[in-house]
């Protein structure tokens, strides 16, 4: 089945109703409630271009671990729940981002100091406070409690606001490297991710003339030069590398990434245009074949004609070349012309797309 | 299967600019967006002004890696279009065909077909004969073809169609009568 589809699912002997739009996930009732809790997490699969087969098959499985389980695990004892609502009570409510019906995933909201907002989430074990909650959180680094300890016994003392202090001090760390990623998604095109989390050091912009740069920061040393991967048209990128190489003496650390990238490129990063992309725009970054940023096989347009900047998927440039007689193979490189310009272009061969 | 998202911005940029490019471009049904068909007006300063040119378009699976399909639902008098089919013989419908063209384009080409007809390279012998050996005869009979099958509204129909005559009989005694109001206003009292 694919995204868009709809059809049954069998899960523990028992067919069950499911359809998968690229919206989210639509399920019949009794699979809703396996699932429960795990929802967020396939619907991120699911934006996030996830093979529709890869989240039925993990939708199966929380299903039947679920269903298969049939004594119902032990509600927790009334305390555990006096216990969160107490600690809700003390943090504030309005941190509350949001709380599963049974209490045991808490979602909450933490600030850091230059106001940009962080959530984390905490799974609670029925027998919370005695056993350790579990955090989820979108850092760039692992995050790593230390439980304060009970002076009389010495055994950690778990709670909701512990978690919190030292969530807030952790999210200082980061203070910098976020700092310098927000400057690049003001001020610069990126082109990817669409939709950048906190834990997310990379970015990929617009150059000129169809090309572009995926930057990679150090989470240990956010200042310092970022991994680069420059795509695009050789004729274009050649004077930026060649740049890259002679001006990297003129790096500093004390200033921001973009600041430093710019002066050593020797360029200037366009910024995200105004209006729609329109016919005849420069940096437009659709395959000029399937007018598609992504493939049907996620990748993006990775091959550009060198004369006239058209990018191209791979896979589009070949299924293209292949129909044509006059083009010309030399192991696994085509050669043909570029559709556009009809200058020469060479791209690696691919094995047959399956088509869907 | 054919790239859905492609065609949908064609559709989109066709759109666009209609009104200054004479060309339009509709879905014949919504559901299925391999089916399209098309409208271009007749060049000016050809024997095919005034009329509007309705195009049937067939979208390959495997576009837009192979060329749309495209004929001619109004019958048209030109050498490279055959005027029983309205099958094209136009060379970037076929072999020179590049996923850098779009239905637009190809539309934008069939418009210079019409303006430059190529006898050399034709679709229908007998037009093509004409057009090269008796070329005002050629000229006549396309703007007769242009006015009969392509007006959109055919001369006199209005003053028929106001006397009461139903639509589908004025259209056929104007026809019958060479675009002779009178004569098919004769034809039509006699049948009544």
């Amino acid at each position: 089945m694919l995204v868009g589809g709809s059809g049954y699912l069998r899960v523990a002997e028992e067919e069950m109703a499911v359809q998968l739009l690229p919206s989210g996930l639509y399920a019949s009732p009794r699979l809703c409630e396996a699932v429960r809790g795990h929802e967020p997490r396939l619907q991120h699969q699911l934006q996030h271009g996830a093979p529709a087969a890869a989240v039925l098959a993990d939708l199966r499985d929380i299903a039947e671990r679920r269903i298969g389980t049939s004594a119902r695990e032990a509600l927790p004892p009334a305390e555990f729940y006096e216990r969160v609502i107490a600690e809700l009570d003390g943090l504030g409510w309005s941190v509350l981002l949001s709380l599963s019906p049974a209490l045991d995933e808490v979602e909450l909201l933490q600030r850091d100091d230059a106001g940009r907002e962080h959530a984390i989430t905490m799974i609670l074990p029925s027998e919370y406070p005695r056993l350790e909650p579990r955090t989820r959180t979108a850092l760039p680094a692992p995050f790593e409690i230390s439980w304060p300890r009970a002076a009389t016994t010495g055994r950690p003392e778990y709670s909701l606001a512990a978690v919190m202090s030292q969530f807030k001090r952790e999210l200082q760390k980061h203070q910098l490297l976020w700092d310098i990623l927000d400057d690049f998604d003001a001020n610069t095109w990126v082109l990817e991710p669409l939709h950048p989390t906190r834990d997310c050091v990379m970015r990929r912009i617009a150059l000129s003339g169809n090309c572009s740069l995926q930057i990679s920061l150090h989470v240990g040393a956010p200042t310092s030069l970022p991994e680069l991967l420059f795509l695009g048209a050789d004729r274009i990128l050649r004077p930026l590398r060649e740049a890259l190489n002679s001006n990297l003496g003129v790096w500093s650390v004390q200033r921001g990434v973009r600041e430093n990238l710019q002066d050593v490129l020797q360029t200037q990063f366009p910024s995200r245009p105004q209006t729609a992309l329109g016919e005849g725009d420069a940096y437009t970054t659709e395959c000029a074949i399937c007018y598609n940023y992504r493939s049907l096989d996620d990748t993006v347009p990775e091959c550009a004609c060198d004369a006239c900047g058209k990018p191209y998927h791979g896979t589009c440039l070949n299924e293209w070349l292949r129909s044509l007689p006059t083009t010309q193979q030399s192991f696994n490189r085509l050669f043909g012309e570029c559709p556009y310009c009809s200058r020469p272009i060479a791209v690696e061969m691919f094995a047959d797309r399956i088509l869907g | 299967m054919a790239d859905i998202n492609r065609i949908k911005k064609e559709l989109k940029d066709c759109a666009k600019d209609s009104e200054t490019s004479g060309l339009e471009v509709k879905l014949v049904d919504e559901a299925n967006l391999l089916h399209w068909k098309g409208a271009i007006k007749g060049p000016i300063g050809t024997p095919y002004e005034g009329g509007i040119f309705r195009i049937d378009i067939v979208l390959p699976s495997d576009y837009p890696f192979v060329p749309p399909k495209m004929k001619y639902d109004t019958k048209i008098w030109h050498p490279n279009i055959s005027s029983e089919s309205g099958a094209i013989c136009l060379d970037i419908l076929k072999n020179e065909w590049s996923p850098a063209l779009t239905v637009r384009t190809a539309l934008i080409s069939l418009q210079a077909l019409m303006s430059a007809p190529e006898p050399d390279d034709p679709q229908d012998a007998v037009v093509a004969k004409q057009y090269k050996e008796s070329h005002d005869e050629y000229c006549a009979t396309a703007k007769f073809w242009t006015e009969t099958y392509a007006s959109p509204k055919m001369p006199g129909l209005d003053m028929l169609l106001s006397m009461g005559f139903g639509e589908e009989k004025a259209k056929a005694a104007l026809l019958k009568c060479d675009m002779n109001v009178d004569a098919a206003m004769e034809a039509l009292l006699s049948e009544a």
